[in-house]
């Protein structure tokens, strides 16, 4: 399956998630530029700089695995591409977790080593104005296009079950969250609490991480061809749900046994005594998109141990206790 | 140029009615004093580039050196004594705008 055979209003979801993902690549670049002039060169603005650069990795990868997407299968990849968006998602979801990490170490290393963050002032039409408030007014305006950018990806993410654009937009929260940290910290260094920013920052990383987390967590669980999962509770999804539930009914289907593959399902029949046929079994699925791959496999696997196949069951164990 | 210093710190004494208790040492001891806060103020050609930047606090600049590769000429303060700063980095601006007029 590549992307000429989805469906129309897919096929333009994509193209708007990939201008979406253009346009965050430009603005996060130039945000990097605005916010390390105001910053100055401490060490601080070192770790923001690494999480800033590490925000641009979502986008990256998600622009190059939807290229890759477009190709056809062929004889070096007789499977397709699809699975590329499962790598992407691995990757995306990393970089979240390092984001988290860097900005935790950061926070732990500042309020043991009980650094006092000093900051000066700047001239400014003839007045000395302490740059805190230029350092607020960069944060503010670091913090706006993000929040916009992710508010616009989270609906199209779950339209098109793209995971590595959802985590995106988890990418993009971490960034607003943590100019609002920032911004939290430079009041409370205002009022002469010189934790305030690391305290601040800490508890964003904290969130940060459990997103990035749970994200890891189910890539790492698609790539081990574990069931497919919703993105923010790693229950069985929907989508699988129906499908399973839908082919089960058929005559000779004895299980279904489902995977992920980027944002596509390949679903494998598990046949009865007399196999059923595949084109009634596709002509009930036609409108799941997300159906890449229909086959029917071996009888061995019948005997292997229970369960494997049985989406009820996988649904029933992954759901929330 | 510790004299010129010795007069502005006066100076800002002077406009903050405070009295200044001078201590002399070597500019690590001081450095080291400031860090652990127990000294307000060091002057007396503090170079602008000196390695101890990132762990004290820096007024901007009062005035340069005879060697140009040292930088400018600050005055250093406990690090994250924020108000501090900005009191003196005022006062600093104001004397130089009463100079300059």
């Amino acid at each position: 399956v590549t992307i000429a055979d989805l469906p129309p209003e897919i096929r333009k979801d994509l193209q708007h998630a990939r201008r979406l993902e253009i346009v965050t690549l430009i603005v996060m670049s130039l945000l990097v530029v605005i916010v390390g002039l105001a910053m100055g060169s401490s060490q601080a603005m070192q770790t923001a700089w690494a999480e800033d650069l590490l925000s641009l990795v979502p986008p990256a990868v998600f622009l190059f695995s939807t290229w890759l997407e477009r190709k056809e299968a062929n004889a070096r990849f007789p499977f397709g591409y699809e699975r590329c968006h499962g790598i992407a998602f691995l990757v995306a979801a990393v970089a979240l977790v390092a984001v988290g990490g860097f900005l935790l170490a950061e926070a732990v290393l500042t309020l043991i080593r009980q650094e006092r963050p000093t900051i000066g002032s700047l001239s400014l039409f003839g007045e000395e104005v302490w740059q805190g408030w230029i350092m607020i007014g960069a944060l503010v305006v670091a913090g706006v296009p993000p929040v916009i950018l992710g508010h616009l990806k989270r609906p199209i993410a779950e339209r098109l079950a793209d995971k590595v654009l959802y985590t995106d937009a988890l990418m993009n929260k971490a960034d607003w969250m943590t100019s609002l940290a920032g911004i939290a910290g430079l009041v409370g260094i205002g009022f002469g609490y010189w934790w305030a920013d690391a305290a601040a920052a800490g508890v964003i990383a904290f969130d940060i991480l459990h997103d990035g987390w749970k994200s890891a967590r189910i890539a790492i669980l698609e790539l081990a061809d574990s069931v497919p999962r919703k993105l923010p509770s790693a229950e069985l999804s929907d989508d699988a749900a129906r499908i399973g539930a839908m082919l089960r009914q058929e005559k000779g289907v004895d299980g279904v046994r489902m995977r992920e593959t980027g944002r596509m399902i390949d679903v494998v029949i598990i046949p009865g005594e007399h196999a059923p046929s595949l084109p009634n079994l596709e002509a009930k699925i036609r409108a799941e998109w997300r159906v890449a791959n229909l086959s029917i496999g071996s009888r061995v696997v019948t005997d292997a141990p229970a369960g494997a196949g049985d989406v009820e069951r996988a649904r029933a164990a992954l759901a929330k206790k | 140029m510790v004299r010129e210093d010795r007069a502005l710190v006066e100076r800002i004494a002077r406009q903050l009615n405070a009295t200044v208790a001078w201590r002399h040492a070597a500019a690590e001891t001081l450095y080291a004093e400031l860090e652990r806060r127990n000294i307000d103020l060091v002057a007396g050609g503090v170079p602008g580039k000196t390695p101890w930047s990132h762990r004290i606090g820096l007024t901007k600049p009062v005035g340069t050196f005879a060697a140009p590769d040292m930088g400018e000429r600050r005055l250093a303060v406990p690090p994250g004594e924020n108000r501090w700063l900005l009191t003196l980095n005022r006062l600093i601006a104001r004397f130089q705008q009463d100079k300059a007029s």
